[in-house]
């Protein structure tokens, strides 16, 4: 029998919620670039130009939409703490610059929370509706193969009863087949893992003779400290979200649950009629016109593309002379800080050094 | 044998009539217009379910409550039947569309009042051949009923438009005046009527008064402690919610849980269910907790704050010992409630100031006055409004008609300060029971105009009871133990092994 270690000294130890250590992992990160606010939207997974930047710039890209439920005024309690033990101080207001404590603490966030690893908020942006499906099919399986027909579905979400309805209809199964097919896929997809008590999980599920826990209730049963429950949750979804994309031969329920919804490239609408517009030929100044926007929104518009975008070309931004230039800067300001690599290369504007950085991401500072 | 009786058992897997429900369903299929008083926790919702696999044609079911109506058309699927559906502010703009475009095609059709007014949905109505018109939740018709909704004043004229069709007007809570202005807003010539007594004889009644809130809270501690479960425990607050359920579990008390409206949609139905299945013993709730809740062995409700009517308290009360069986309502009183429960009144209706706000709002945005809903969010936002304040603002806006806001204005004061005064009264009523020396069974009945028939052995404090009897620490409910492997839990779920 394993007994799984389920972190939870580490937080205790540490005296702060589980919550506090990605505040401060983030603000790590951002390095007093932003304002505590773009971390509630990056924890919310808002879908503005800026935050999605940001996340792919900053290399936060595990943490979107990782804590929707984040209410803004925890956001600003932790900040008040971490700023009581001396992890960050404020800079400007509501701008805070991480301390020497701070950053040994942030570098080892991962070495402390190897779960942490699992955690990609980016890919699977819709963990919420994989679960959603994957308690209900559990419930419906399981009453099936009890033959009980009368009950209340865990899951009220009309999508969501359809979807697992349309599952059932489309394949061809008897129930015993569904149901041992379901139960070795997740006795699998959760053995597979060697990081989270697959408990976590597990005790949430509802079935025909027992009714899961909530989320309070089964971190209080590990005896858990309930933001660091909520990550680890969050972590072994996206795990199983990944074992099912990634085989689809062993896994084929868990490929379906996860199936469509896993989209690596979201763009925001906004940012996609201006993608329309620039492929049929129409230049920034034009689509800026026709759309009576003003031009510092497309730019904004095509530094979402450049990240988001595969081979998305910014030639007709930067000439590759400036781009190099670019390049050299960011290396030697080894900083994120637009204003520091423009200190380096003069000829460049905001916006190009921004494109750049979006092109090139993390490759250029380490 | 009858075909109601087959019905009852083949459609609905029940063997016997609760009181009052076949006689109900009699009228209903003899032609009658019917009128029915029936208490709670005696399935009002069967007299207008089964008719419907007898007469033809579509039921209409006029439902207030949002989260009621959701919860019966998860009754009636559940029970295998799929053409149902809810015409609410919960659908979407092309979700309402589909719905009304195969409006023919359901059995059981919910609608909540202010749908009515809608362009579109009335007409489509006419348009079918209604088998039964049913009002449930009738008191909110009349302005004496504690829940008064104005939409409800509209009814009559509806039934009218929609040709008079077949029809039940289905309450739990309602006095002698209620019941007679449903009567004459439904403009019903005639009628049979079937009022039940309120009167639950397996329940006990007491009341506990304290000097102060700290004697009170270790006297609910000591009882959820000591009393036969499963229980109920309401508050008024969702903080006093859960502090109690904390020093309960701090005490040792096992499957002790939360509920209140606030909670994610996910864990409101787990904790329901939990409650249901036995998994737990004992939920500190606020007033969101108990629609649709149809457990049977319910052995105790508490009141750590007293409802603001008697109407509430009855209803809520009647949660207990729906299976027949020995139960008791417990109601803890302290002075200092007093001030809480008259926040809450006050708090139902806006304000002078938000009022103000509100006006100040439209004179600055003028398309407001013609479309208020259009605004909700920013109204609410720029007047303070909480969602009740809200509903109640709109829902009047909506049903009557003003040449000028300034005038919606002045008559919405008149009428806030009336609902005011009528719901201060309601309280002090319900405050009478709690220090009136008689004995409380004859009090509430007394108060729907009932007298009591006959001395009962378990009645209430006043007539004297011996708690002991609900004393008992060993639970019915099986409070689940985790299972420490996690393969097994899983096999479990979905297996069944």
């Amino acid at each position: 029998m394993i007994f799984w270690y389920n972190f939870n000294s580490r937080v205790m130890l540490m005296n702060l919620p589980f919550i506090h250590l990605v505040i401060l992992y983030c603000l790590y990160r951002l390095d007093g670039d932003r304002s505590v606010s773009s971390i509630y939207h990056l924890l919310k997974g808002k879908k503005s130009a800026q935050t999605l930047q940001d996340v792919h710039l900053f290399g936060l890209t595990p943490f979107f939409k990782t804590y929707e439920s984040l209410p803004r005024p925890l956001l600003m309690q932790a900040a008040e703490h971490l700023a009581q033990s001396f992890f960050i101080v404020e800079s400007s207001p509501l701008h805070f610059q991480v301390t020497e404590k701070g950053r040994k603490q942030a570098e080892k966030f991962f070495d402390d929370f190897p779960f942490l690893s699992y955690l990609d908020g980016w890919t699977y942006q819709k963990a919420d509706v994989f679960w959603e499906r994957l308690t209900l099919l559990v419930q419906v399986v399981s009453n099936l193969s009890c033959r009980e027909t009368q009950y209340v579905p865990v899951q009220k979400n009309p999508e969501t009863q359809q979807w697992v309805k349309n599952f059932l209809k489309q394949k061809s199964f008897n129930r015993r087949e569904i149901s041992r097919g379901l139960y070795t896929e997740l006795e699998e997809g959760l053995s597979s893992n060697h990081l989270v008590d697959p408990s976590v999980l597990v005790l949430r599920l509802t079935g025909a003779r027992h009714i899961g826990m909530t989320a309070g209730q089964a971190a209080k049963e590990l005896q858990m400290e309930e933001t660091l429950y909520h990550f680890q949750f969050l972590a072994l979804l996206h795990h199983l979200m990944k074992t099912g994309r990634t085989n689809r031969r062993d896994f084929p329920i868990l490929y379906e649950l996860a199936g469509e919804i896993v989209r690596p490239c979201s763009l925001t609408n906004s940012a996609k009629i201006t993608m329309n517009f620039l492929r049929k030929g129409l230049s920034l100044e034009e689509v800026a016109r026709i759309r009576r926007l003003k031009i510092n929104t497309i730019q904004d518009h095509i530094v979402e593309l450049a990240l988001n975008v595969d081979g998305f070309d910014i030639s007709p931004y930067v000439s590759e002379e400036c781009e190099n230039a670019i390049i050299a800067a960011a290396r030697k300001a080894a900083s994120k800080q637009l204003k520091q690599i423009r200190r380096y290369a003069e000829q460049a504007d905001y916006f190009q050094i921004r494109l750049v950085l979006a092109k090139y991401g993390d490759e250029l500072i380490t | 044998m009858k075909i109601v009786d087959k019905l009852l058992r083949d459609k609905f897997q029940l063997s016997a009539f609760r009181p009052g429900q076949r006689e109900v369903i009699t009228s209903v299929l003899e032609g009658f217009h019917t009128v029915a008083m029936l208490p709670t926790g005696t399935g009002k919702s069967l007299c207008y379910q089964l008719p419907a696999y007898v007469l033809d044609g579509p039921v209409l079911i006029v439902s207030p409550l949002l989260s009621l109506m959701q919860d019966q058309v998860e009754q009636i699927k559940i029970k295998g039947e799929k053409r149902v559906c809810a015409v609410n502010s919960f659908l979407s703009p092309q979700e309402k569309a589909y719905v009304l475009s195969r409006l023919d095609r359901y059995k059981f059709i919910f609608l909540s009042p202010e749908m009515l007014h809608g362009e579109g949905v009335l007409e489509r109505l006419k348009k079918l051949s209604i088998a039964l018109f049913v009002v449930d939740e009738a008191h909110c018709i009349s302005q004496w009923g504690y829940d008064f909704r104005p939409d409800y004043m509209k009814l009559g004229q509806i039934r009218k438009e929609l040709g008079n069709p077949l029809t039940l007007s289905l309450t739990a809570t309602a006095t002698r005046p209620v019941i007679n202005d449903i009567i004459r807003s439904l403009q019903l010539d005639e009628w049979r009527e079937f009022i039940y007594s309120v009167d639950r004889p397996n329940i006990a009644m007491t009341v506990e008064t304290f000097a102060g809130g700290k004697e009170k809270r270790e006297r609910l501690i000591e009882l959820a402690g000591s009393l036969r479960g499963p229980g109920i425990i309401y508050f008024s607050s969702k903080k006093m919610a859960e502090e109690t359920a904390i020093s309960l579990r701090e005490k040792g008390m096992a499957g002790v849980e939360i509920y209140h409206g606030n909670m994610d949609p996910e864990s409101r139905v787990l904790i329901q269910q939990q409650f249901i299945k036995g998994q737990l013993q004992c939920i500190c709730a606020t007033s969101a907790f108990g629609m649709g809740i149809n457990k049977e062995n319910v052995r105790y409700v508490i009141h750590f704050h007293m409802p603001l009517q008697v109407e509430s308290y009855l209803q809520e009360i009647g949660r207990a010992g729906r299976d027949g069986k020995e139960s008791i309502a417990i109601l803890l009183y302290s002075p200092g409630d007093d001030a809480l429960l008259h926040q809450l009144i006050d708090s139902e209706f806006p304000d002078k100031d938000q009022l103000a706000y509100l006006a100040r709002f439209v004179q600055q945005v003028p398309e407001a006055a013609q479309n208020l809903r259009a605004y909700e969010m920013e109204i609410c936002r720029a007047a303070g409004f909480t969602e009740t304040q809200w509903r109640v603002t709109e829902d009047y806006y909506r049903s009557h008609s003003f040449r000028t806001f300034e005038q919606f204005l002045r008559q919405y004061t008149v009428f806030i300060e009336k609902r005011r005064r009528f719901k201060r009264e309601k309280f002090l009523q319900m405050k009478a029971y709690v220090h009136s020396p008689l004995c409380r069974r004859e009090q509430i009945l007394h108060y729907f105009g009932e007298k009591k028939t006959q001395k009962k052995r378990l009645c209430c404090d006043i007539c004297g009871l011996d708690m002991e009897r609900y004393a008992g620490t060993a639970t019915d409910a099986a409070v689940a133990n985790s299972s420490p492997d996690w393969r097994s839990h899983l096999a479990k779920i979905i297996l069944g092994s």
